[in-house]
């Protein structure tokens, strides 16, 4: 069905370049917290974690509409902003969860660097090797948070088919009207997908290994 | 039990709901039989959905076509027109390619169809979803599909939004128009057409006989009360932009 | 290499470490530097790789005639660092097997793999588990992977914390021996240690009793 098929590629679009860029952002400033011990950041980030997401749709329709500031850009109800905003969105949680994550090994990591004298670099690269399971475990829990919101989603994408509407704006459509078959269908598939990302961040994680 | 009878749910339509009419109306309601009104505002295809399974005791809708098969089935007993008021074409304020000047809403369409015009449709099913629908039918033209023809899954607020951002024509009831009209800077009524764009809003009551704990008796003085003198000035004075927006039916 | 530790404070925590403490480690000497548990024998070691700073005081290091001065605001010396190599007392490894974690000292630093580096591996007989994963591998083993890392940059300096330490001896005699060979060449060493009897069979130099902030011996 060729409807399905559009809803799954704007999904999985807007799931995996989200957070794919969320993930390069949140490393950085998780990164920037441990190395000059920034707590009040970690704290600014961790006070904007259950921000509602339509809050941030909200303000993201206020910038970004035509008579907004960055309305020029003409952005709106595309399905990069929708990227855009979900990116925004789970931030906090990525670097909560990375933070979390690499804490404990982050400055030892950091020392024998510096003693065998590598450079901001080398430092990166070795810490990306190090932590290669918490920043992919954190991939799949941005990607599972991105994968049933709705709100943002509804208010800067607009719902329009083929080019913004997601599994999760498509249930709510068709249940707005009236068609609980097709909300069913799309439901099932949803909850399908979130089930693959869930295994996929469980068999990655820490927890499995000791199985 | 005693609540039950005290309360009445009205299943309607968001475009009705959102212009505010029925919760002034609902408000004196409540006042006068001294209950409780429950309204749930749903698209068109919902509201008809929730009916047939008897979630409500009347339905407050405008969609000819779903009303009469509703009634056909036996959801519903009979069907009473109470007001009407418009849709309209709406569309870029520069008008460059002349639609205000149209015949009528088909040749609109004709014209927006073979220029590939960005045209933004509810898609949702709803009583103006519908209604755009059939004059597409009428002309025989199928836009669905075509690159300038986007189908939004959203209410008619956020459509006219769309609209808005995208410089394109959409087909809106006058009511939600003109309740925001403020925000609208790039759009403007294009077109009107009394004649083909009528939109009746009619009370359906919930077959007591289908569903017995319907509350069919709160229901027909809800029906009495609509048609009194009372709502009758509510609706006269009930104005957007200077303009009258609904009208009665006698 | 030469050091030399001019007027050195450090608090750590609210107690005294080290006040105005002068040092001078001369160039191709071994250094015993004893003491307790918590006297500070690590911090001394982690000021001279630069991983910790001195409250103040300046150190002076003297390379092949340069003299480089480390002072307030205390930024690290690259030029110093790279001829030192530095043993932490703790093991810390990197995930992946022992043959990584062994080479990953030259790697960052950016040195070629030579003979010398074959054959401080072949010396230290580590070739049966090289290719192991880290996790597989004894604590002493651990450990053996920590001091080669160390011992395989290009250094002129040592610093090694309590290097002995889950070591069997088989280990430690190499190690020695190996130590004692690098002494020879004219190279500076200094190890930290906590109990004297350890260093039996290195050619040290000088044994430093580091007691109540003060160097004595």
């Amino acid at each position: 069905m060729r409807e399905i098929f559009n809803i799954f590629i704007v999904s999985m679009k807007v799931i995996f370049i989200s957070s794919s860029i969320s993930l390069i952002i949140s490393f950085f400033i998780s990164f920037l917290i441990l190395d000059k011990k920034l707590k009040f950041l970690f704290l600014f980030f961790q006070s904007f974690l259950f921000i509602p997401s339509v809050l941030i749709g909200l303000l993201i329709y206020i910038i970004f509409k035509r008579s907004g500031i960055l309305g020029f850009l003409n952005l709106l109800y595309t399905s990069k902003i929708i990227i855009i905003g979900e990116t925004i969105l789970i931030i906090p949680l990525m670097v909560l969860f990375i933070v979390n994550g690499i804490k404990d090994r982050f400055y030892e990591i950091k020392e024998i660097n510096e003693v065998f004298c590598g450079n901001f670099l080398k430092n990166l690269l070795l810490m990306i090797k190090e932590f290669r399971n918490e920043l992919l475990s954190s991939f799949f829990i941005g990607c599972g948070r991105v994968m049933g919101e709705t709100g943002l989603a509804m208010i800067v994408g607009g719902n329009i088919k083929g080019e913004t509407r997601t599994f999760s704006t498509s249930i709510v459509l068709y249940t707005m009207r009236g068609e609980i078959e097709k909300s069913i269908h799309a439901g099932i598939l949803l909850f399908a997908f979130s089930l693959i990302f869930n295994l996929f961040y469980f068999f990655n994680s820490k927890k499995w290994k000791y199985f | 039990m005693l609540k039950e009878i005290l309360t009445l749910i009205i299943l309607t339509t968001t475009s009705l709901y959102d212009t505010g009419l029925l919760d002034k109306i609902c408000k004196e309601f409540e006042k006068e039989y001294k209950c409780k009104v429950k309204i749930i505002s749903v698209g068109s295809g919902m509201a008809f959905k929730l009916g047939k399974n008897g979630e409500g005791d009347l339905l407050f809708v405008h969609e000819v076509e779903g009303e009469e098969r509703f009634i056909k089935e036996g959801y519903g007993e009979k069907r009473i027109p109470v007001f009407k008021n418009e849709f309209v074409l709406c569309g870029p304020k520069d008008d460059k390619y002349k639609i205000s000047s149209s015949l009528d809403i088909f040749d609109a369409f004709k014209k927006i169809y073979e220029k590939k015009l960005t045209f933004i449709s509810r898609d949702d099913k709803s009583g103006t979803d519908k209604k755009e629908k059939d004059i597409w039918e009428k002309i025989k033209l199928y836009p669905e599909g075509k690159k300038w023809y986007i189908q939004t899954g959203t209410g008619m607020i956020e459509s006219l939004r769309i609209a808005e951002e995208k410089n394109g024509y959409i087909l809106s009831d006058i009511s939600t128009f003109l309740s925001h009209k403020k925000e609208f800077k790039n759009i403007k009524i294009l077109l009107r057409d009394k004649k083909n764009l009528e939109n009746y809003y009619s009370i359906i009551p919930i077959s007591k006989k289908r569903f017995p704990y319907v509350n069919n008796q709160l229901a027909e003085k809800f029906i009495e009360f609509v048609k009194s003198k009372k709502v009758k000035d509510i609706v006269e004075n009930f104005k957007f932009d200077g303009e009258k927006i609904f009208e009665i039916i006698e | 290499m030469e050091i030399f530790l001019k007027n050195i404070n450090k608090s750590f925590n609210g107690k005294l470490l080290f006040s105005d403490l002068n040092l001078s480690i001369k160039e191709g000497k071994m250094h015993i530097l004893y003491g307790n548990n918590g006297s500070g024998k690590t911090t001394l070691l982690r000021i001279l790789a630069f991983l910790t700073k001195p409250d103040n005081g300046e150190i002076f290091y003297k390379i092949r005639e340069k003299i480089f001065k480390y002072a307030f605001p205390y930024s690290i010396q690259k030029d110093v660092l790279l001829n030192v190599s530095y043993l932490h007392q703790k093991n810390i490894l990197l995930k992946g097997n022992v043959d990584y974690n062994i080479k990953i000292g030259k790697i960052l630093r950016g040195e070629i793999f030579d003979e010398e580096f074959y054959r401080l591996i072949e010396m230290f007989g580590v070739f049966d588990f090289i290719k192991k994963d880290i996790n597989e591998i004894s604590e002493g083993q651990r450990r053996i992977v920590c001091i080669l890392r160390s011992l395989s940059v290009k250094w002129e300096l040592i610093l090694l914390d309590e290097p002995f330490s889950n070591l069997d001896s088989n280990y430690m005699e190499r190690l020695k021996k190996y130590l004692n060979g690098e002494k020879d060449k004219g190279k500076t060493i200094i190890i930290a240690t906590p109990e004297i009897n350890l260093v039996n069979g290195l050619n040290y130099d000088k044994i430093l009793k580091l007691e109540n902030g003060k160097i004595t011996g």
